[in-house]
């Protein structure tokens, strides 16, 4: 007998079969990658334990369905988000405004569970804070796909693979939201009669047909 | 979003984040970033702009995102109910019936804290004895973490609560059992690897002590709040609630601590829950849950 530890596959299988512990295996063998990313994406500690939540217990009850056409992380990244941004949509039906001056210390919400998760201390927490803060304000489909890509370090194909869109509309939600993260982040000065930067529920004032062909590709 | 006359920024920016690649739309940006002072000193700013992003967002560091343990518990916690309630459609629930009543001596040796009072009756499971010879096999390190009999019956860590210790108020009596659960102070500090074998062995060895002189002493500070009756039938409600077992019966319950936190060890027929200090107050305030070996 082997003592190879079993690959994610096996274990999936496993639980498939009916071992109790197979599952939760795999939630400890992943959980901080999956925990951050539920939380980058929702900004939101209590948010993000909820979706995880929703997500593993789908993953737990549709695991048989699971056909092996993409690696069992990649499966399990793409219920994850599929259930942030699911809670997102449901959060924009009752709005919280960030304060218009940007100073909103989300730390102090901490205790009720409605701010932004104050994360492990980072080397420069002002830095880091204010790029959360900002983070926290792009539309939600360009913050997960940049919180797949420029904080997980996933590739392209892989974040198109998880997100169920074309590489293109990735390129697209990556690249749309670092340029609006560069204004907000003041790296960038737009043309101050533009009432769209900085304003999530706008999503990018697109006016390109070609870019907005490209924006809405492979959804 | 524009920057600049006439300039899309968010064109722009999927030109410079290659989503244009191979498309008509980015030999035409190339022109216009040729051609139109505007489009060319925007995309100077933005291409080093968009750098400054990237440098930006690793320090939100993710490699230095750590599930915090109390979401770990939690989520290991709903895993195993569901497990539960799937499992439950297949098994009989044979185990649970083979419990009687007995009779158990009414501890009330001075000295005693006396936390609930119910009747002089108690369940014991006939099973206990299965459960001591089931887990006979688990290794020694395992088991030094688990309260043993004596470690239970001696020292002044024997059972705070005896079944059927009795005045008229206390905590509520178990749905099923009519008797309060005993309730100990181990000052175990348990760990994942050994919390699953506290079993019944050990609830037996627990309510077999003497009538010992169990002090407060042995309760973690944060959890002096839960010697309330009331707080303790509150947490111990949310915990069978979170377990989707409302009816089930609490066997015993350890006053201690789960790696290194005080926590509320619970010990259900099937099940070892643990929660934090807060448990009662908005939920179970769940640390972790896991099966006990041979259940």
């Amino acid at each position: 007998m082997s003592d190879r530890p079993a690959s994610d596959e096996e274990l999936l299988r496993a639980h498939v079969a009916g071992e109790p512990e197979a599952f939760a295996e795999l939630l400890r063998r992943h959980r901080d990658r999956l925990w951050s990313v539920a939380l980058r994406t929702l900004g939101d500690r209590e948010e993000a334990a909820d979706a995880l939540q929703d997500a593993l217990l789908s993953a737990h009850r549709a695991a048989g369905r699971f056909r092996g056409d993409s690696a069992v992380t990649t499966w399990l990244h793409r219920i994850v988000v599929n259930a942030c941004l699911d809670r997102v949509r449901r959060r924009q039906s009752h709005p919280t405004v960030p304060l218009p001056d940007g100073t909103r210390h989300f730390d102090q919400d901490s205790a009720g569970g409605a701010g932004p998760e104050p994360a492990a201390p980072p080397v420069d927490h002002d830095t880091a804070l204010v790029v959360r803060q900002a983070l926290a304000q792009l539309p939600a489909e360009q913050r997960a796909a940049l919180v797949l890509v420029d904080l997980q370090g996933y590739s392209v194909a892989e974040v198109a693979e998880i997100l169920g869109v074309a590489e293109g509309t990735v390129k697209s939600r990556c690249a749309r939201g670092r340029a609006r993260l560069a204004v907000l982040l003041g790296h960038l000065r737009p043309d101050p009669g533009d009432a769209a930067y900085g304003n999530p529920s706008t999503g990018g004032n697109v006016t390109s047909q070609s870019a907005r062909a490209t924006q809405e590709g492979g959804r | 979003m524009t920057h600049g006359r006439g300039v899309d920024l968010d064109l722009l920016a999927d030109y410079i984040g290659g989503a244009l690649d191979g498309t008509p739309e980015a030999a035409a940006v190339e022109r216009l970033i040729a051609d139109d002072p505007a489009w060319s000193r925007a995309y100077a700013q933005t291409s080093a702009a968009m750098e400054a992003v990237r440098v930006d967002l690793g320090t939100l560091g993710a490699d230095r995102d750590q599930m915090p343990a109390e979401v770990l518990g939690r989520l290991e916690a709903a895993l195993t109910a569901v497990r539960r309630q799937e499992s439950g459609t297949v098994v009989p629930l044979a185990p649970r019936r083979r419990w009687v009543r007995r009779l158990a001596p009414v501890a009330a040796a001075a000295g005693v804290l006396v936390l609930v009072g119910l009747g002089a009756t108690a369940l014991w499971p006939e099973s206990g004895r299965q459960d001591v010879a089931t887990n006979a096999g688990g290794g020694a390190a395992d088991r030094a973490a688990v309260p043993d009999a004596a470690k239970l019956s001696g020292g002044g860590r024997a059972p705070l609560i005896a079944p059927g210790e009795g005045t008229s108020q206390g905590l509520r009596k178990d749905a099923e059992s009519d008797v309060a659960p005993p309730i100990v102070a181990t000052g175990t500090n348990y760990r994942r690897e050994t919390v699953r074998r506290l079993t019944s062995e050990v609830r037996t060895k627990a309510l077999a002590a003497p009538q010992a002189s169990t002090q407060m002493s042995g309760v973690p500070e944060p959890l002096r709040r839960l010697t309330d009756p009331a707080a303790l039938s509150a947490c111990l409600a949310a915990i069978k609630a979170a377990d989707a077992q409302p009816a089930t019966q609490v066997r015993l319950v350890d006053l201690a601590r789960f790696e290194g936190s005080p926590a509320v060890v619970v010990l259900l027929p099937d099940v070892v829950w643990v929660s934090g200090a807060n448990c009662g107050l908005t939920g179970p305030d769940t640390r972790y849950s896991t099966r006990t070996e041979g259940s």
